[in-house]
């Protein structure tokens, strides 16, 4: 009897319970929240907007008040992006070079938080990230414990979990490509992390010098608390460190940290795919077969059943599938009008089936003569015998082999 | 904990790539919760339809005490048990006992057989509902006995005690042990 805790870790580790949704369904959820949201802030401006536009303009000094916030706001957007510090860095350089940089490096760390799944602090996550690809190394001891690899260009996802030996490589459908690219815009990201400090409040710090690297910073806070610090090394212009932090309602304090960046660095997708050790084993052949299968890309080359005193008990197909490497594989999938049992029926049934294939190892049964008939488009032979188990269960066992190929 | 705050403030400011995000985020978690209390995809896939309608609806008042994950499941443990009690009212649909397993797994399953997989699943769905929902907020929606007591408005000791029930179930279901 296996202990308590063996369940308690298959669910709460192995996420056994865990099930992914299908495009179609977040296609419908998400087209419903996001139209509904759409329809209140629409319902909520057509509310608001003349409003305040007629409580503006009724009068002549709002008016000039109105007209003094607008130029404000334009030279504050333009302070935003424009303006320098005082010793020279000038933020709306380093968003230049973070854009034009074609690929980038960095370290994510964190403290803080209570998911006993997640690495943090131990544990620490490398990314490299361009236009065309990021992989993400996750490490916990030092060591890659799994690697994550997407390619938007050539639109496939790479995963591998060192600490099983196994991987997995899928094609991305477009859907998939365009969610795969949104998620760079995370939080996690250095780029968009130095968009939504710009474009949030935020004031220069005093100059700093991070690992022999004269740096200047700022800092900014999204409404909710959570605080931003950004440092730029001077003479480069580009981001060294990126600190986040939050207070939970638990008064825990968690931290994100951003570092170790390598800016400017080209990441071509053959230098930086994974490579998979040959023992490893590939979890995508099951993705292929089902693919080939429901694209009718297989070929039946046995048809086995079992009548139970004279109803269908099992039956089973064997196809064999041509995958994308040249290999061929054989495999047993339940035919049409395979019945589906139930716990308790199959453990009735059990006994039984287990007595049938003592008894075909001893010797064959009764031959009862064989039969054509049509499946899946191709004509079958089949071969009939006749078993008698010890409570008097008829099994007639039928194996199909195509008639064109005997 | 960071980046749901700033998807939240994102999202209260009308963010429609925040709302996504938030969805892609945890749609797997409020998914695989309503669909293991409810055994039925089509069921799991409307509470979670609801609770994200009702999240977009609510956003202007909308003020976070704990975490958005936990406040998410909640929302679909509270729907999904609506569900089951209306269900369990209305004429037809009160035996379906067959669970809702999509085909594609995700990749720690892959680390398990699937011949497991499938009789663990089969065993959870046979555990009266009350444990069941402890079992399955316990460990994986992370919720503590605590919030899951306060959920449900009962005390700390009855959840406690129907996880424990639950587990033992669970585990004389797949030992092949349970009463017919």
């Amino acid at each position: 009897m296996k202990p308590i805790d063996w369940f308690e870790k298959l669910i709460r580790d192995l996420h056994v319970l865990d099930i992914n949704t299908s495009a179609e369904m977040d296609r419908r959820i998400l087209h419903d929240t996001l139209k509904v949201q759409q329809e209140l802030k629409q319902t909520k401006l057509a509310k608001t907007q003349p409003d305040i536009w007629r409580k503006i303009m009724k009068s002549s000094i709002t008016k000039v008040a109105a007209a003094a916030i607008i130029v404000v706001i334009g030279l504050g957007i333009l302070a935003i992006i424009d303006t320098g510090s005082k010793s020279g860095v000038v933020w709306a350089e380093v968003a230049r070079n973070v854009e034009a940089s074609p690929g980038v490096i960095w370290r994510l760390r964190g403290t803080g938080s209570r998911d006993p799944n997640d690495d943090w602090p131990n544990g620490y996550k490398i990314t490299w990230r361009s236009a065309a690809i990021t992989r993400t190394d996750n490490y916990r001891g030092g060591q890659i414990y799994r690697t994550i690899y997407l390619n938007y260009d050539a639109k496939t996802v790479i995963w591998v979990a060192n600490d099983a030996k196994k991987y997995n490589k899928e094609a991305m459908s477009d859907e998939q490509v365009q969610r795969a690219q949104a998620d760079k815009e995370r939080w996690t990201d250095p780029r968009s992390l130095l968009k939504l400090c710009l474009s949030l409040e935020h004031h220069e710090l005093s100059q700093k010098t991070i690992n022999g690297v004269l740096c200047e910073g700022i800092e900014a806070t999204v409404p909710g608390g959570v605080t931003g610090r950004m440092w730029i090394a001077v003479e480069t212009g580009y981001p060294v460190l990126v600190e986040v932090e939050a207070i939970d309602d638990g008064g825990i304090r968690h931290t994100s940290t951003l570092d170790q960046f390598q800016w400017n660095v080209e990441l071509s997708a053959g230098d930086v795919e994974p490579e998979i050790p040959a023992d490893y084993q590939s979890l995508s052949l099951e993705g292929e077969m089902k693919i080939l299968s429901e694209q009718g890309k297989k070929e039946l080359l046995k048809v086995e059943e079992i009548l139970r005193d004279g109803t269908i008990a099992w039956k089973v197909h064997v196809y064999k599938y041509e995958l994308s490497d040249g290999q061929t594989k054989e495999m047993r999938e339940g035919g049409d009008g395979m019945p589906v049992y139930s716990q308790d029926q199959f453990k009735e049934f059990k006994p039984k089936l287990e007595e049938f294939r003592q008894l075909r190892k001893a010797g064959p049964g009764e031959y009862l003569g064989s039969s054509e008939q049509a499946v899946e488009g191709r004509v079958f032979t089949f071969k009939r015998e006749k078993y008698l188990l010890s409570d008097g269960t008829e099994i007639i066992w039928s194996v199909g082999t195509p008639k064109d190929v005997q | 904990m960071i980046e749901d705050k700033i998807l939240l403030w994102k999202f209260k400011h009308g963010s429609s790539d925040a709302l996504s995000r938030i969805y892609e985020k945890y749609k797997s978690d409020l998914f695989s919760l309503a669909n293991s209390l409810l055994h039925d995809l089509n069921a799991a896939e409307d509470v979670v339809h609801d609770v994200f309608v009702s999240f977009v609806k609510s956003a202007d008042e909308f003020q976070l005490t704990g975490s958005l994950k936990g406040y998410l499941l909640t929302c679909v443990a509270n729907l999904s048990r609506d569900r089951v009690r209306a269900r369990k009212r209305a004429p037809i649909g009160m035996n379906k006992t067959d669970m809702a397993i999509p085909d594609c797994k995700i990749p720690s399953q892959a680390l398990i057989s699937a011949e497991e997989l499938h009789r663990l699943r089969e065993a959870i769905a046979k555990i009266p509902y009350e444990q069941r929902e402890v079992v399955i907020l316990h460990l994986q929606g992370r919720r503590t006995f605590r919030q899951i007591a306060e959920l449900q408005g009962i005390a700390v000791g009855t959840i406690q005690s129907r996880y424990r029930y639950g587990l033992e179930k669970l585990r004389s279901l797949l030992d092949g042990e349970v009463e017919k």
